[in-house]
């Protein structure tokens, strides 16, 4: 993987690009390049994973006059390459990334349908004087842009937004609404982003930027049978799943240098090494720790899998205080606020990668979205259950399966029961039902806005916005092809894939690869019933079935965790109690103007008192927080950092 | 502090995160006003008993007794009532 960046515009000189890839090394520290035209330039900073001596890029075809910069992984590249080999394209690096160029050349828009991987790129087709931004298909890779034609300016595009910011005559302003998206989703919606008039280009999408108009193309999304005929067949469902991801797997095992492994202790990464060893390979693992947080830590889990396939293996511990000494140096990689702690700790653990001298790593990310792993997957089905009889005193008793912590006292009251989890119970129907009370829980953490934060966005409605985009065919697919749907395109491809994966492992120069997020995979798995998914309340049966004989029987039965790390115990430590007072200070909170420094004032003191248990206390304290250190980072501290 | 104070202010501080007592009615409802979810409620039980020595029972953790400032208030009065007896 790499970065890539650039300008089309009058007046375009190659110092821009320099500046430009001068923020992206990290991601790309083995070489430079750049392609300049009269009204475009193109820049790249290359990590070498294939072809580390005949790949450089820019790319630049002198018969079909098509330039190019492209930050990404082609899986099936060799297929592509002899196709077009036989329609006398003519190659002059053996790179992977290569084949796009001529693809676009032989089928336009319509070839990136052909391509297996994770991408990002920008073509400048010379003949028409066209520029194409294209990312893939769930959003592994970022390209965002800031589009000034209006104003008599350029369109700037890069990997990551500071290289956008390092160009730019002056410090950015927030989007307000992409705040108040971050405080209901955990990040703005696709294709927003938390600084005003930068954009980024959907996942799936091409934008295609031609003299003063700009179109946008979906090539590809999720999608489901609307007439519910899902193959219902365990064997072949078995067989289709054993098939693709161990393609998947293989595939992504492929490059010029060695592939490492992320190992959670889940049944995701576990289930990617087992594949791999199968295959015959051995790759080195990975794994994070939380030594004083046993409701985070597992270790002993990841200890399980090792005795299974042992090999070489690195811990990286964490003591919960320590996290946050990592934090801005997160937010600079993130590049937006965040209600959640666990991006920090992937940085420190790709940069263990990184020490070893390894540039790629395979993670499970993607399963839990395509094969149905979260919890709300089960708790959507409970609340279905319970909506054709809102009135049962039985029914929601089955959440005490997911919310241990309910049995007993709490269920004496049905009363409190239907409070917590009714929310949308009487429109069972409703297009975000599924996520209704997640949603609803992060969207208190909106308490916390100044009065000047709540007028400006209240007119913007995120939940209406989502429901805006949903495809027409949403509302005819089975309930947890809506949910994953959902998860897909709210979860996985704004928060999980940039911020807990792209930007922490890039910050180190390391490449993830996610075999589950295969198209093909994909495709397959939604024609799959979704009893094949969970079976009752067991959530990945159909994964769990395929590794049953090949994984620790503890692996495979233990209850879902997701990755998740300390949050509001991470800032309790009294050494962190001035810092945390400075940031959090009235005249601080009052200069960024987000939020309210009474409450705020409210909320920290629950914090030093220790009180903090809740989520969505623990997701308002650490979105406070982040919020405050990111305006600082990126818009207070703009010219020290920019100039 | 009265009792009735101490939970206005305990509600205030640390569910709607202010000290402006105009915030909150006695009479209102938490459950319907959204002030607090299934850990809130927890933390109510939980104060109860340290703040004010008493025991909550399974059976006591119910909205008739724990859903607004005044129920609470009668509650612990409750409660009180009965020890001494």
């Amino acid at each position: 993987m790499c970065g890539l960046a650039g300008f089309l515009g009058p007046s375009v000189g190659s110092h821009l690009v320099d500046i430009m890839l001068h923020h992206l090394q990290h991601r790309g520290p083995d070489a430079r390049g750049q392609f300049n035209s009269d009204n475009i330039a193109l820049g790249h900073q290359r990590l070498s994973i294939i072809a580390p001596t005949n790949g450089k890029q820019p790319f630049y075809c002198s018969n079909t006059r098509l330039a190019m910069v492209c930050n990404g992984e082609i899986f099936n590249h060799r297929a592509l390459r002899h196709d077009l080999a036989a329609k006398k394209y003519c190659f002059q690096t053996d790179s992977d990334c290569e084949v796009i160029l001529h693809l676009y050349a032989e089928y336009g828009i319509q070839g990136f349908t052909q391509l297996e991987g994770q991408f990002a790129f920008a073509l400048w087709d010379e003949r028409s004087q066209k520029l194409v931004l294209a990312r893939d298909r769930h959003g592994i890779l970022p390209l965002f842009f800031q589009d000034q034609r209006a104003n008599g300016g350029g369109v700037s595009f890069a990997s990551e937004i500071k290289s956008i910011l390092a160009v730019n005559s002056c410090a950015p302003e927030a989007n307000l609404a992409a705040i108040k998206q971050i405080f209901t989703f955990w990040s703005p919606l696709e294709g927003e982003t938390p600084f005003k008039n930068i954009q980024q280009v959907k996942p799936g999408h091409a934008l295609l930027i031609q003299g003063n108009k700009t179109e946008e193309l979906c090539y590809w999304d999720w999608s489901f049978p609307d007439n519910h005929q899902f193959i219902n067949n365990e064997k072949e469902a078995l067989e289709g799943l054993q098939s693709l991801l161990t393609e998947s797997v293989s595939s992504r095992l492929q490059a010029d240098v060695p592939v490492a492994s992320l190992l959670s202790g889940g049944l995701d990464s576990s289930s990617v090494i087992a594949i791999a060893r199968d295959l015959g390979h051995k790759p080195d693992t990975y794994s994070i720790t939380f030594s004083d947080s046993k409701e985070h830590d597992e270790s002993s889990f990841q200890a399980q899998l090792l005795e299974r396939y042992p090999g070489r293996h690195t811990v990286t511990d964490f003591k919960s205080s320590s996290i946050v000494n990592y934090l801005e140096e997160t937010l600079w990689h993130t590049e937006m606020p965040l209600l959640r702690m666990a991006p920090g700790p992937i940085r420190q653990l790709s940069s263990s990668i990184n020490e070893d001298g390894l540039k790629v790593a395979l993670t499970g990310e993607g399963a839990d979205e395509v094969l149905g792993g979260y919890d709300l997957f089960k708790e959507t089905k409970i609340r279905q259950f319970w909506a054709k009889q809102p009135s049962s005193a039985l029914r929601p008793k089955l959440l005490q399966r997911l919310y241990p912590y309910l049995n007993g006292w709490l269920t004496s009251s049905d009363a409190y029961l239907q409070s917590f989890f009714k929310q949308g119970l009487d429109q069972p129907n409703h297009p975000l039902f599924s996520h209704l009370p997640r949603w609803s829980t992060t969207q208190t953490c909106q308490q916390f806005f100044s009065e000047e934060m709540r007028d400006a966005t209240k007119d913007h409605d995120p939940l209406a916005e989502l429901t805006n985009r949903l495809p027409e065919a949403f509302q005819d697919w089975h309930w947890f092809n809506k949910a994953q749907y959902l998860e897909a395109h709210t979860l996985l491809s704004t928060y999980i894939l940039p911020s807990q994966s792209d930007r922490m492992l890039m910050a180190n120069s390391v490449e993830g690869r996610y075999p589950f997020l295969n198209h093909k995979l994909i495709e397959f798995c939604n024609q799959l019933h979704p009893k094949l998914k969970m079976r009752g309340l067991n959530e990945k049966w159909l994964l769990k079935q395929l590794m049953a004989t090949r994984l620790p029987p503890e692996i495979i039965n233990r209850p879902k965790q997701p990755y998740r790390a300390p949050d509001a115990a991470a800032f309790a430590h009294p050494r962190h109690h001035d810092w945390l007072n400075e940031l959090l200070s009235p005249s601080n909170l009052l200069d960024c103007g987000y939020f309210d420094p009474t409450k705020v004032g409210f909320l920290l003191k629950k914090l030093q008192n220790k009180q903090i248990r809740s989520q969505k206390d623990n997701m308002a304290l650490v979105g406070i927080i982040t919020t405050q250190l990111w305006h600082r980072a990126f818009i207070q501290d703009y010219n020290k950092r920019f100039r | 502090m009265a009792v009735k104070d101490q939970i206005r202010t305990f509600i205030l501080n640390n569910y709607l995160f202010t000290d402006d007592k105009a915030s909150l009615k006695d009479e209102q409802s938490f459950l319907d006003s959204g002030i607090i979810d299934s850990i809130g409620v927890m933390e109510i039980v939980l104060y109860l008993e340290t703040e004010f020595d008493i025991k909550v029972a399974d059976a006591d953790i119910s909205p008739e007794n724990l859903d607004s400032v005044n129920q609470i208030t009668q509650f612990i009065d409750l409660k009180r009532d009965s020890l001494e007896v």
